[in-house]
């Protein structure tokens, strides 16, 4: 595999490693909000 | 309306009218119509996917949902997060590497012609409806503050809409996207404070949750798995990722969005945003609306938040209207006082039970005093020409009646833009539908940037009036933040399907997929018509219908024989 080849595939790995930790951002987000609510539910009810 | 509340009014809608007029100056081709020119940062795209999903149905009717039903309503965005993250890994690179002006263009190359016009028609025909109701939502507020007929309101409304969506274009609706929301939000957080400010002098935030959680309004997670249960945490997940899933993926009124944007990592970056601003943003609209139950509950609960239809029924009804406003008035002064002992730090815990028990027993009795109205409602429809349920109006009846000078006119003003900013996308994204769809497919030769840019303006005309047309059916649909998710789901179930077959079996082909998609649309009718699960999993039902029909027929041994 020659240089620049190496380089484009290791940007695309950056690429895809910067959007690997929105996406696991995303999900942890989404699961801190239902812990949020269901004590907001519990503690209201 | 005060005077200084219409000025304020007109001017914040004649600015953004102007904005839009000035940002649409210029067009050459359909390309900047349809797509922007495909010029669009992030944050452009972000908002345009918020407002575009966040029309005047979310801002009024939300609160109405969470004063009658309680916060659970958003458990049913609980899916979109997880649904942003696979429109960004699977749908924006197809879309973008095809360089597509709609999301059916792609399915011409991986299935046939014919798979894309039943997907281009199944989404015409439900987003033409929804957008309809989208029009009814704005005339609501006239009609309500004017006494004006509610069917000639639509036409004015509708009428406003289209020389708007006419001029506008993608671009000018991307930009002016950007001012509706930012008034959106400004809105948002004014009502809230308003709200609370507005409670009674030796009352608080603290309070007014307390009453709301006891009257069950602050209900955000339930648990219990019913497939008949409208918003539970299973349906909001499951259900609500497979609608979101369609609805952002496949809704050309929202790909439509993110294909103007620059470049894949601009349309990805909005598309994750909105899965992180969506939820805490829908639970603040809900919020508003528990803490209104409670705002009510100090001051005293009207019977019914349509003024107009009770001044209609007294008429109708006399009898009838006295005896039910002098039961609900006697239930609704306890109210007030039960309420204010609730938040009594002073009580002893056996105190504190017996007022609980009284308060919960007697939101009770107030409920069954509306349903009583509520049937009564619905007996006379014809004469009184309203909805039976006052849920569209819950809010409207606190702005207009509390809401201080100045405030009352920027509140209407930003219902109108955010109805404005949802709709002009739609018809925008049934005009871009029609014509590469339709139109330029079955009629593929002549074309230049100029014919397609009239055509384009044309077909924005032509969907600007249907959506007139069918607000005024919209009058008989009850919530309307639920008749507009109900009719989503009838239909992006098999929507979804399609597009999923399409990314991830490879060997199936259109045939299959066509005829198990007509299948699936009336497998999932069949399932609403006989209310066999609540309507959220109906977008699991078509999608999981369309790929299992699908592959069984991939089977066919009649088929492989013919072949």
């Amino acid at each position: 595999m020659n240089t620049q080849n190496k380089r484009e595939l290791k940007e695309s790995n950056q690429e895809k490693k910067f959007w690997r930790k929105w996406y696991w951002a995303l999900f942890l987000w989404l699961l801190i909000l239902i812990f949020l609510f269901s004590w907001f539910t519990k503690y209201y009810s | 309306m005060s005077v200084i509340d219409w000025v304020v009014l007109t001017l914040t809608l004649l600015m953004v009218i102007i904005y839009g007029i000035w940002k649409s100056k210029g067009q050459a081709n359909s390309d900047s119509f349809l797509r922007a020119g495909r010029q669009m940062p992030w944050h452009v795209v972000l908002l345009g996917i918020m407002a575009t999903q966040a029309s005047a149905i979310t801002f009024i009717s939300g609160p109405g949902q969470a004063y009658t039903d309680g916060m659970r309503f958003v458990q049913y965005y609980f899916g979109l997060p997880l649904a942003m993250i696979v429109i960004s890994v699977v749908f924006v690179p197809i879309f973008a590497k095809l360089n597509v002006y709609t999301a059916y263009e792609y399915l011409d190359q991986r299935f046939d012609r014919k798979t894309r016009l039943l997907t281009g028609f199944l989404f015409l025909f439900s987003r033409g409806i929804s957008t309809g109701i989208s029009v009814y939502t704005p005339s609501i507020v006239f009609s309500t503050i004017f006494g004006w007929d509610i069917y000639m309101t639509n036409v004015l409304m509708g009428g406003l809409l289209i020389i708007y969506s006419y001029t506008g274009g993608a671009q000018a609706i991307a930009h002016t996207q950007k001012i509706q929301f930012t008034i959106i939000l400004i809105a948002m957080i004014i009502a809230g404070f308003m709200v609370v400010q507005l409670l009674p002098d030796d009352l608080g935030l603290g309070d007014a949750l307390t009453v709301a959680g006891k009257s069950g309004k602050l209900n955000v997670i339930t648990t219990d798995f019913d497939l008949n249960d409208k918003y539970n945490i299973w349906s909001g997940i499951i259900g609500g990722f497979f609608l979101a899933l369609s609805y952002f993926g496949t809704d050309q009124s929202q790909v439509g969005r993110y294909l103007t944007a620059k470049t894949m990592r601009e349309s990805r970056m909005g598309i994750l945003l909105n899965g992180f601003i969506k939820i805490p943003m829908q639970f603040g609209v809900l919020l508003i609306g528990a803490l209104l139950f409670s705002f009510y509950t100090f001051q005293k609960q009207p019977l019914f938040f349509n003024d107009n239809a009770m001044d209609k029924l007294e008429q109708v009804d006399p009898s009838f209207y006295h005896q039910i406003t002098s039961e609900h008035n006697v239930l609704a002064e306890k109210q007030q006082t039960l309420s204010r002992s609730l938040v009594n730090p002073t009580l002893s815990e056996k105190e504190y039970e017996e007022v609980l028990t009284a308060f919960q027993e007697n939101n009770l009795a107030m409920m069954d005093v509306k349903s009583e109205l509520e049937i009564k409602l619905e007996e006379y429809s014809t004469q009184i020409g309203a909805a039976s349920t006052d849920v569209n109006y819950v809010f409207l009846h606190f702005v207009q009646n509390y809401l201080p000078v100045g405030l009352v006119g920027l509140i209407f003003a930003i219902i109108f833009l955010a109805s404005w900013g949802s709709i002009s996308a739609a018809i925008n994204s049934l005009a871009s539908s029609t014509l590469m769809d339709f139109h330029k497919v079955l009629k593929p030769e002549g074309w230049t940037g100029k014919k397609e840019l009239k055509w384009g303006r044309v077909y924005t005309l032509i969907w600007g009036v249907v959506g007139i047309i069918v607000a005024m059916f919209a009058t008989k649909m009850g919530s309307l933040i639920e008749a507009v998710n109900k009719l989503g789901s009838l239909f992006y179930g098999p929507i979804l399907g399609i597009f999923l077959t399409a990314f991830f079996f490879p060997k199936i082909k259109g045939r299959e997929v066509f005829y198990a998609s007509i299948f699936a649309e009336i497998g999932v009718f069949l399932f609403y018509y006989y209310d066999w699960v609540s309507f959220l999993w109906l977008n699991v039902i078509g999608a999981a219908f369309v790929i299992g029909a699908s592959v069984i027929i991939s089977w066919c041994p009649l088929k492989k024989s013919q072949e």
